[in-house]
């Protein structure tokens, strides 16, 4: 049976669908039920993000929490992640029109960026991933010159040019098509104290 | 065999001495034995070390602990490196400051290693009333404008090589190293006897 986040509606709506077609990604604002992002990102807060750095050729540097969620725990993030691996996972298949499963362990990913913390650019393809997500749970927003915001890029010649940039968001949910190999992204390091917060992770090829 | 220069050996200078009581902080180039900065940098920056987060810092630090004794299946330059943390340089130290020193945490090679990410908002002395000790063992250049290096209130440093840093009642900072690059150092604290 379907784990269901009170409130989460998991249809949808044309302009979704459109902005996925006419991109392979787009972002949704005020994607959780109201009260839903803060309970998140007060769980999240809650536990310990140790530091991970990079280990081959893909350079980072972030707090990670890896949770696996129980049958039968009522934790905001457990709940979280039941919905999510279900009748989330069935709303980004219906969005992208691709076959998708969760992780075995239907894992839920906190990810925690402080001070000289980045991604750098690379574009998830490994012939597993399909789409992408970042589940915004940053409340606070700060210029994009002190790091931290998403940036798409793309190669034009001999030239790297950015395609778009978007700031943490609170609430917000960033989807894009990783199947194909694209597309190219990052998070600058961050030079300043702020606190970027998420739930990110990928949905498979199903 | 002494793990410092050879033309460390005797009496330090007195203008050395001079200037590290007038101002607190001294740097002492080309400080250790031939090779062994060149040494210690290849093992050590191979170790598994991860990156450690504290109030207002991010670096790769740790401590390898030595046991007592020389063992020929560890790389020589760790046993040199621990006669030069817990001989050498208390003596020099020492005879620079005039006062007997030594070193709380002996026995141990204490890395401090910053990399893409690290950072060190505001450092203070290890042991209050003690001399701070920074050695460099970092291979390479870069712009101070990429973070990493050494930055006290009247001067900035470049990480260095070989270097010895000496400081007594300073705070300094290591300013968020933005590019990929590796400063290293071995930490440590002389305190009196």
């Amino acid at each position: 049976m379907a784990a269901d986040l009170p409130g989460a509606d998991v249809t949808p709506t044309p302009a979704q669908r459109a902005a996925w077609a006419a991109r392979e990604g787009l972002r949704i604002e005020g994607f959780l039920p109201p009260g839903q992002a803060e309970a998140l990102l007060a769980a999240l807060r809650a536990l310990p993000h140790p530091l991970r750095a990079s280990e081959g050729a893909l350079g980072f540097l972030y707090g990670e929490c890896t949770l696996v969620p129980e049958p039968d725990c009522d934790h905001p993030l457990c709940a979280f992640g039941r919905w999510w691996h279900d009748a989330g996972r069935a709303f980004v298949a219906d969005l992208s029109g691709l076959a998708l499963a969760s992780p075995a362990d239907h894992r839920v990913v906190g990810m925690h960026y402080g001070k000289g913390g980045y991604l750098d650019c690379h574009n998830d393809y490994d012939g597993q991933r399909a789409v992408a997500y970042v589940l915004g749970l940053t409340p606070a927003a700060w210029p994009w010159e002190e790091g931290g915001h998403l940036e798409f890029v793309a190669v034009e010649g001999d030239a790297e040019v950015l395609v778009e940039r978007r700031p943490p968001g609170f609430n917000t949910l960033d989807l894009f098509d990783v199947s194909t190999g694209g597309p190219l992204h990052r998070v600058p390091i961050l030079t300043a104290h702020h606190e970027r917060r998420t739930i990110s992770g990928w949905f498979l090829r199903g | 065999m002494s793990a410092l220069h050879p033309r460390l050996a005797g009496p330090p200078p007195a203008a050395l001495a001079d200037a590290f009581a007038r101002e607190g902080h001294v740097r002492v180039e080309d400080a250790l034995a031939p090779g062994l900065a060149a040494e210690l940098a290849l093992v050590l920056r191979g170790l598994p070390l991860g990156p450690e987060q504290a109030p207002g810092s991010v670096a790769w630090a740790g401590a390898l602990g030595v046991p007592a004794g020389l063992d020929p299946q560890n790389p020589p330059c760790i046993h040199a490196a621990i006669r030069l943390l817990d001989q050498d340089l208390p003596a020099f130290v020492g005879a620079l400051v005039g006062q007997p020193l030594a070193r709380p945490d002996a026995g141990r090679v204490p890395l401090w290693f910053f990399r893409k990410g690290g950072y060190a908002d505001d450092e203070g002395p290890l042991v209050p009333g003690g001399v701070d000790v920074l050695i460099g063992l970092t291979g390479g250049y870069w712009p101070a404008g990429w973070g990493g290096h050494l930055a006290l209130s009247d001067r900035v440093l470049a990480p260095g090589f070989a270097t010895l840093d000496l400081l007594r009642d300073r705070r300094f900072a290591v300013p968020l190293l933005t590019h990929h690059v590796e400063a290293l150092w071995l930490r440590t604290c002389l305190v009196p006897t």
